[in-house]
């Protein structure tokens, strides 16, 4: 599955939720405000918790519009640009976005 | 693949029409067929005529027009979010009394039957929101 | 809330098998006694007491929420099988389309 996550998640439980359910295999975009979740601080311990097979990636355009820099992110976490966004919507099934 | 999306928010207030918006670009330029727009809930204010943002800014509503007259992207506002809301399809409105012109370019205003057919006749069907 | 039940009844109309699930706060959308007429806003209760005659019979609510919450399914508005994450995560992953309010 490839959840799809666009909500900042010190103000949501989007990504929270998400994380508690993902397993070995599925995928999680950050997108949006989503995007605030990859820098390598307090925040990331959310991702840190995240099974090894599961793949974190944020949206390149959206970390660039909040200046956000690479080398802020958390490691674990792959950036895409919105082509890759388009790729990994055609290589999983299902997509869930949540809010 | 063909691709479908749905969009819940209104333009400018939150971010969805515009990462919508560019993920058709990109899609497009990957080849694939994005097979339907449908606007749903605050989706239905990317489709008002009048909307008029300042020039130095993006134009949200003329770019969802641009896209349906340059590639055929099929622009379909839910009826029931958009009356709830206040905007009318021309006849409707002509029978009302209300606002004939208040659909943009390239937008027409159906079912939710529409918005099915979009999610079974589409390989994927993605949702931007609020 | 209305309006994505709109999308569940049209599914259903549709010949779309449906499998509501409620996790997170969103099992609080299934509370028993609900007084929407005290803020003048309509009774949401009266479609889920009708999902069964769309159909809808398949409605589950994720347990682990549920525990999270103290509330148990006695206190929903609706009969609902109390299923595990994993579980549910399962049904889920089986979807062709999968859709979040």
């Amino acid at each position: 599955m490839l959840y799809i996550i666009n909500k900042n998640p010190s103000q949501n439980l989007a990504l929270k939720n998400c994380v508690d359910q993902a397993i070995a295999g599925d995928v999680i975009l950050l997108i949006e405000s989503a995007v605030y979740a990859v820098i390598n601080a307090a925040q990331s311990t959310l991702l840190q918790s995240l099974d090894d097979q599961v793949s974190v990636y944020a949206l390149i355009p959206d970390l660039q519009a909040r200046g956000i820099a690479l080398d802020q992110c958390y490691r674990g976490v792959n950036v895409v640009d919105y082509a890759g966004f388009v790729g990994l919507v055609t290589e999983h099934q299902p997509v869930r976005s949540c809010f | 693949m063909k691709i479908s999306l749905q969009i819940n928010a209104s333009p400018y207030q939150h971010q969805a029409a515009d990462s919508a918006w560019h993920f058709i670009q990109a899609a497009i330029l990957s080849g694939h067929e994005v097979y339907r727009v449908f606007f749903y809930h605050d989706g239905i204010f990317n489709a008002l005529r009048d909307a008029r943002p300042p020039g130095d800014e993006r134009d949200i509503v003329k770019r969802w027009s641009d896209l349906n007259a340059k590639h055929g992207v099929d622009l379909v506002v839910c009826v029931s979010s958009a009356q709830r809301r206040g905007l009318l399809e021309q006849t409707v409105a002509k029978k009302l009394g209300g606002y004939q012109a208040a659909l943009a370019d390239g937008f027409r205003i159906a079912g939710l039957g529409l918005l099915m057919e979009a999610i079974i006749e589409a390989d994927r069907h993605i949702t931007f929101g609020a | 809330m209305q309006e994505f039940l709109d999308i569940v009844l049209m599914a259903a109309a549709f010949d779309q098998r449906v499998v509501l699930v409620f996790e997170g706060d969103g099992i609080y959308a299934l509370m028993k006694d609900q007084q929407a007429e005290v803020l003048d806003l309509k009774d949401n209760s009266l479609i889920f007491k009708a999902l069964s005659i769309y159909d809808i019979n398949d409605v589950a609510v994720e347990k682990e929420s549920m525990q999270a919450r103290a509330i148990k399914t006695d206190q929903l508005l609706i009969p609902v099988v109390a299923t595990p994450r994993h579980e549910l995560k399962q049904r889920l992953q089986s979807a062709d389309q999968v859709f979040s309010l």
